[in-house]
């Protein structure tokens, strides 16, 4: 014992310590560098002249007023609102629909949910490569249809340029909706019994139970569910290029696909690293917010 | 909401009437999920001219298993006519080193986070979180040229890195959630008995994490097996992965659309990430919750 | 097997003082509980004796040696957790043999150590077991076992028994003191149960806000309480205050009550010096439950002085043992402990004793013992 052991020790504490930070370094170092040094990059390239090859001349607003003067882009924006509504709107119903009948003590319920939230596992460019076969005009759905007697039923939304952003809605909604389900399944079970017994023992039917009590109570997971989905549809990409391939023309295009086929295809770096800051700006506005107070409240909770 | 059942007055036919509806509406729900999965498996089983004659939902009547073999074996992929098998192997080159990568940085900067908190820790987590939440078009154009520069364009390492580098934040998100409900006292308690921070980690911490673990490797393994973006962004040619080459066969214009041979793909493409959903579909839905909800 | 002390010590977390100068010092083989309310501060004063916190301020001292920066591991203690802190992937024998086999002990000692412990705790069936396999009592016994072990300078404990059910708390509480006298270990233990205190501690030290605010023996700090805080604290049901005058009775001092018309004077028989300047001045007289009882007379032989007086019942409350009597004394509750035999029903007016020898006197403003 005695001071040398001391200081020794001192010095092994000082690096455990340390090494806490030291360990995390390498990860933040890589945040820093892969997530916040690219996006500083990618704005600046907004700003700059950059077309074929990123050069850094300073172009002020000029790709951003080039951007929001592309029909293209418009057609975007405007899908993105369309699908994005849509897509949010159906899991919403389909979702809670489901995971409140799920609720009622159903016998074969965990194979059920095993059904609903498979396609959750797949990858995108497998929902896009089935619906593109089960919609397509010549031999899917609408053969099917006329082969059952149906003769005058059409169904030409894969190739219908007005149309074709709501085939990307149905195979969206097919491959998300099941999630919701299991977000708001996981809420309902969450939910107070003995509130539930209460409200029963006073008399009250069980559609007013669930509409009074239940719903009302898990509205948290309605915020996050719609967040999450929003989030979702904003970075739609892949379920577009394996499905319509933003066509007919560029009519179901999205603002993802739009920035990778400027970005890649088209030599238009600047444009599309505009858009790509757009994209930017309308996921934080969504997601920090709710961040700020799903972090405030944990707080408030724990 | 399952006891209320037991306090049910309205017996009899009303009753009886409403929960056949309740299973009727559930079953249509199941098969409206089904129908795309059985199509897909019976179109792959079909022959072309079967296809043609028969419709969508009638079953193959003669089972071939050519379609299989052709996707696996001669499918073209852009010029190259090997089959989707080369691919296959791409992304299983992927997703293995990226899935343990970022799995075990995830474990040992959640665990650094909570167990051996230092000042700035809580900054340090949230800057990390952010990057789970960003659209990756964002970084698409930065990461191209900074691959290009570390001669890792086109390779399967330089997909790697990516994966690992944005697949991070939900780990790290994973397993410092998990640790937070760890107590403390485990720690103080090796401390006290002399272990150090790597001790501690491997010979604790480690061991009790399991079903974080799990959760952390589904979540990446999906992920990344079904990741497109970066695919086609940062890997063309011969190091593509699975998705990108199954995209690229079912979207070639030349020769007969061989819509057998798309299916058997994208079955293929599906079948390990679907497979690990059967196996272990709660770990599956315990990942996907806390990666998108629990900030 | 050492001494320990404190002196000085302060610890901020940030700008929150949480310790405010603690000054202990405690001698070879005693047992030091450290008792106070929620957040007073005694685990953060208990890490800081482990090592696992570092002090803001002042000085610990394990023997003569300063160990302000000795890293845990090297302080020889052990410590026994709340919670347990088993570690739930290994079985008891490895969680007892970790600290041991982390130091480098040979397989051969480990195994004997083990087999010592596990005998001395009588928990040798279990050894093969995980902690989820165990029940609190025995989790409790594994902890213990992993502390004992190492054969420390000093145990820590940390509210040990507070996730026990009542009865095995009270045998577990037993076993502690017996491996106490046993072993005659250095032990500082903390606790909010002031019944643990008094029953194991050779001396206590009682904290609210970071400030120690006692640090006695048991038999001083109940008779002898400094403050009202440790007066109410220490001892169940808690003391009675009521708000009086200490009033000059024909040359001898007396408490005066007052009450609805009437005043109720309890004279002090052997008054120290220091009541002298309170006379005539507004005090707080403390008063156990158990020196306020049936009716009794004269003086016995411990040396009690009654001086009796009439109130009505308000409630009873039968333990068992004692019942307890709760009298309205100037729109205060106020309760008495009486003899189940004795016992009044509610309403009913009956004589009380109060034994004067056994009171407290406090500075209302100051909240200090006169
Ligand atoms: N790491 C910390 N950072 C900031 N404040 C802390 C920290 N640890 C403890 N405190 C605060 O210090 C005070 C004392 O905490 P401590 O845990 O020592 O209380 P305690 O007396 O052990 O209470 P209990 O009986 O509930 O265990 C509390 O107010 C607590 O909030
Ligand atoms: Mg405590």
């Amino acid at each position: 014992m005695g001071a040398s052991q001391s200081t020794e020790s001192n010095l092994t504490a000082g690096i455990q310590r340390h090494l806490s930070k030291i360990v995390v370094a390498p990860s933040f170092a890589a945040s820093l560098f892969f997530v916040y040094g690219f996006i500083l990059w990618t704005g600046y390239m907004a700003f700059s002249k950059s077309r074929m090859l990123p050069v850094w001349d300073w172009a002020g607003l000029r790709q951003y007023e080039r951007l929001w003067q592309m029909e293209r882009w418009h057609v975007a924006i405007e899908n993105l609102l369309i699908f994005g509504g849509l897509f949010i709107v159906t899991c919403l119903v389909i979702g809670c629909l489901l995971a409140v009948l799920l609720d009622q003590r159903i016998r074969a319920e965990g194979a059920l949910r095993t059904i609903f939230l498979y396609p959750m596992a797949l990858s995108f460019i497998v929902t896009g490569t089935v619906w593109k076969w089960l919609l397509n005009p010549g031999l899917g759905l609408e053969s099917m249809m006329h082969d059952l007697g149906w003769t005058s039923f059409e169904f030409d939304w894969l190739v219908n340029s007005d149309m074709a952003i709501y085939t990307v809605v149905i195979a969206a909604v097919w491959q998300a909706s099941g999630f919701v389900m299991a977000m708001f399944l996981a809420a309902l079970r969450g939910v107070d019994q003995d509130i539930i017994r209460a409200a029963y023992m006073d008399g009250a039917s069980l559609p007013r139970i669930y509409f009074g009590i239940i719903i009302p109570s898990i509205r948290p997971v309605f915020l996050s569910a719609i967040v999450v989905l929003a989030h979702l549809a904003v970075k739609s990409f892949d379920l577009v290029i394996a499905l319509t391939g933003g066509g007919p023309g560029y009519s179901s295009d999205l603002p993802a696909t739009f920035m990778y086929t400027m970005a890649f295809q088209r030599n238009q770096l600047g444009v599309g690293a505009a858009s790509a800051m757009m994209m930017l700006a309308t996921v934080m506005a969504i997601i920090v917010p709710y961040l700020y107070s799903e972090l405030r409240g944990g707080k408030k909770n724990g | 909401m399952a006891d209320i059942q037991t306090y049910s007055h309205d017996a009899g036919w009303k009753h009886t009437v409403l929960r056949g509806l309740l299973y009727l509406v559930l079953i249509l729900f199941a098969a409206y999920y089904l129908f795309p999965l059985i199509v897909m498996i019976s179109t792959s089983l079909k022959s072309l001219d079967e296809i043609r004659e028969g419709s969508l939902i009638s079953l193959p009547r003669v089972v071939t298993f050519d379609a299989w073999n052709y996707a696996w074996n001669e499918a073209c992929v852009g010029v190259e006519c090997t089959g989707i098998k080369i691919y296959f192997w791409n992304s299983v080159k992927m997703a293995v080193p990226a899935v343990l990568i970022s799995t075990f940085l995830g474990a040992i900067n959640g665990y650094a986070l909570t167990k051996w908190r230092f000042k700035g820790a809580n900054i340090v987590f949230a800057l990390l979180l952010f990057g789970c939440f960003i659209p990756f078009q964002v970084v698409l154009l930065p990461m191209s040229q900074v691959l290009g520069k570390l001669g890792l364009a086109s390779s399967t390492a330089g997909l790697v890195m990516v994966h690992v580098v944005y697949g991070l934040c939900f780990t790290t998100l994973f397993f410092r959630n998990y640790y937070v409900s760890i107590p403390d006292e485990l720690v103080k308690a090796a401390t006290i008995d002399g272990a150090g921070f790597f001790t501690i980690f491997w010979r604790i911490i480690l061991p009790i994490s399991t079903p974080i673990i799990v959760v952390s490797v589904i979540w990446q393994f999906t992920q990344i097996w079904n990741d497109f973006l970066f695919g086609a962004s940062f890997a063309s040619g011969a190091n593509a992965p699975m998705t990108v080459a199954l995209n690229n066969i079912v979207n070639t214009t030349t020769g007969v659309k061989q819509y057998n041979v798309d299916m058997a793909a994208a079955l293929l493409t599906g079948l390990p990430t679907l497979l690990v959903y059967v196996l272990a579909g709660k770990y599956f839905v315990r990942g996907l919750t806390a990666g998108s909800v629990k900030g | 097997m050492a001494s320990l002390t404190l002196d000085k010590v302060r610890k901020a977390f940030g700008p929150v003082e949480v310790l405010k100068e603690i000054n202990l010092a405690i001698d070879d083989g005693e047992f030091l509980v450290l008792v106070g309310p929620s957040g007073c501060g005694k685990s953060t004063l208990l890490n800081l004796i482990a090592g696992l916190e570092s002090s803001t301020d002042g000085e610990i001292r394990i023997g003569d040696r300063v160990i302000n920066d000795v890293h845990p591991k090297d302080r020889n203690i052990a410590m026994v957790f709340q919670s347990y802190a088993l570690y739930p992937n290994m079985t008891v024998r490895k969680n007892i043999t970790f600290g041991l086999e982390i130091r480098g002990v040979s397989n051969q000692e480990r195994d004997k150590a083990v087999a010592d412990v596990a005998k001395l705790l009588q928990i040798e069936p279990l050894l093969d077991r995980k902690p989820s396999q165990l029940s609190g009592g025995q989790r409790q016994r594994v902890a213990m076992g992993r502390a004992l072990v190492r054969d420390p300078d000093i145990f820590l404990f940390d509210e040990p028994l507070s996730n026990l059910d009542a009865k095995l708390r009270v045998d577990m509480r037993t076993e502690i003191k017996k491996l106490h006298q046993r072993l005659g270990s250095t032990i500082v233990y903390v606790t909010h149960d002031q019944i643990e205190a008094m029953t194991l501690a050779s001396r206590i030290a009682v904290m609210k806000d970071g400030i120690l605010q006692q640090f006695d023996t048991p038999q001083n700090i109940y008779e002898r309480p400094n403050n009202m805080f440790v007066a109410g604290f220490i001892g169940s049901p808690s003391m009675n205050f009521i708000d009086a005058t200490l009033v000059d009775d024909g040359g001898n001092l007396a408490v005066s009550i007052a009450r609805e018309g009437t005043t109720i004077v309890l004279p002090l028989f052997e008054a120290p010096e220091s009541y002298k300047a309170y006379a005539g001045k507004k005090v707080v007289f403390g008063i156990r439950p158990e020196a306020l009882t049936h009716k009794r007379t004269g003086s016995d032989e411990q040396g009690s002085q009654y001086v009796n007086f009439d109130s009505k019942v308000e409630v009873i409350e039968p333990t068992g043992a004692d019942t307890m009597t709760v009298i309205d004394i100037a729109g205060k509750e106020i309760v008495a402990r009486v003899r189940p035999d004795r016992a009044p029903t509610p309403g009913e007016s009956m004589t009380f004793s109060a034994d004067m020898s056994q009171i407290s006197l406090f500075d209302p403003e100051t909240e200090l013992r006169i």
